[in-house]
């Protein structure tokens, strides 16, 4: 299983801790899609360590076991 | 001695050092009025403020120099009365007025290091391409519910434009500023200040640090370095 963690508003209807199963070619994009998550509403993805932004993680390619975090922009002063 | 305190840490030269900096804080709202304070009783002896805003009520939940007799008073005039009654000494030129709007101000290019405190994704982008311009670094933070996010972003970096991209809100929009969020955040802010004037090691430079305070959480979330 491949275990998703959310942060702020992307827990709305999801919740903090959310696993997803494993199959083969699975990408960021379709476990964003799984959960109904928009990207744009991503500012940062983490995929086992490896972080970036969403455009540029939505194709990585996770592994059956992979911890995967959605981080939603922050922007108050 | 006044702030003799932080020498035990800083070492002996610390004012030597601070006293080389002239620090720009672009908004005073949750985040700025707590740098301001910080980084006087740090010994700082030459602050810019720059905030359009007078103090509204709804300030008064989070942000450090906000009371019943600021209503309605310019946000920068109040926090200069209250920071020299800390250091009746301290340098502090005061700004009624977008950044933008005088950005163009011998004074404003000559700061030795920039703030960025305001509320808008608009002027944190805005502010990264001024300082990029001006060559120095923009001591970033960002505060929204539980959450909150420090970084140093170096001239050029783009890391405020690559995070933030196109969108127009965060997470604060609806779980709002509480009491506590701003003080942790502002305080990270300054000693990540600290930590680069003494050209320390452990800054984090083009590293985004994410705090979860409701789950404890304290991690790095991006790492220009490693693009």
């Amino acid at each position: 299983m491949i275990t998703v963690k959310l942060y702020a508003y992307l827990r709305d209807n999801r919740g903090k801790v959310v696993e997803v199963e494993y199959r083969e070619g699975l990408t960021i994009q379709m476990i964003a899609d799984q959960l109904s998550l928009d990207l744009n509403d991503v500012s940062i993805v983490i995929c086992d360590g490896k972080d970036d932004i969403p455009s540029k993680m939505k194709d990585v390619l996770v592994k059956p076991d992979s911890l995967v975090h959605f981080f939603p922009p922050v922007a108050g002063g | 001695m006044r702030f003799s305190e932080n020498l035990k840490l800083l070492g002996e030269d610390h004012y030597k050092i601070i006293e080389e900096y002239t620090f720009l804080i672009v908004g005073l709202g949750g985040l700025g009025g707590f740098i301001a304070n910080a980084l006087t009783r740090l010994g700082a002896t030459h602050l810019i403020l720059v905030d359009k805003d007078v103090f509204e009520e709804s300030n008064l939940n989070r942000q450090l120099f906000s009371n019943e007799d600021a209503i309605d008073k310019p946000k920068v005039e109040v926090v200069k009365t209250e920071l020299l009654k800390i250091n009746p000494k301290i340098r502090i030129d005061s700004f009624v007025s977008e950044i933008q709007a005088i950005a163009e101000e011998k004074i404003i290019l000559e700061v030795d290091m920039v703030f960025d405190a305001v509320d808008n994704i608009k002027t944190r982008l805005w502010l990264e391409d001024f300082t990029t311009n001006l060559n120095v670094p923009l001591v970033h933070g960002a505060i929204g519910g539980w959450y909150g996010e420090v970084a140093i972003v170096t001239p050029g970096s783009n890391m405020l434009h690559t995070l933030y991209g196109n969108k127009e809100k965060g997470v604060e929009k609806t779980l709002g500023s509480p009491t506590f969020i701003p003080p942790i955040i502002a305080n990270l802010m300054v000693t990540e200040c600290v930590k680069w004037i003494h050209k320390m090691e452990g800054t984090l430079l083009n590293k985004l640090l994410f705090i979860d305070i409701k789950n404890h959480t304290y991690s790095i979330v991006f790492d220009l370095s490693n693009k």
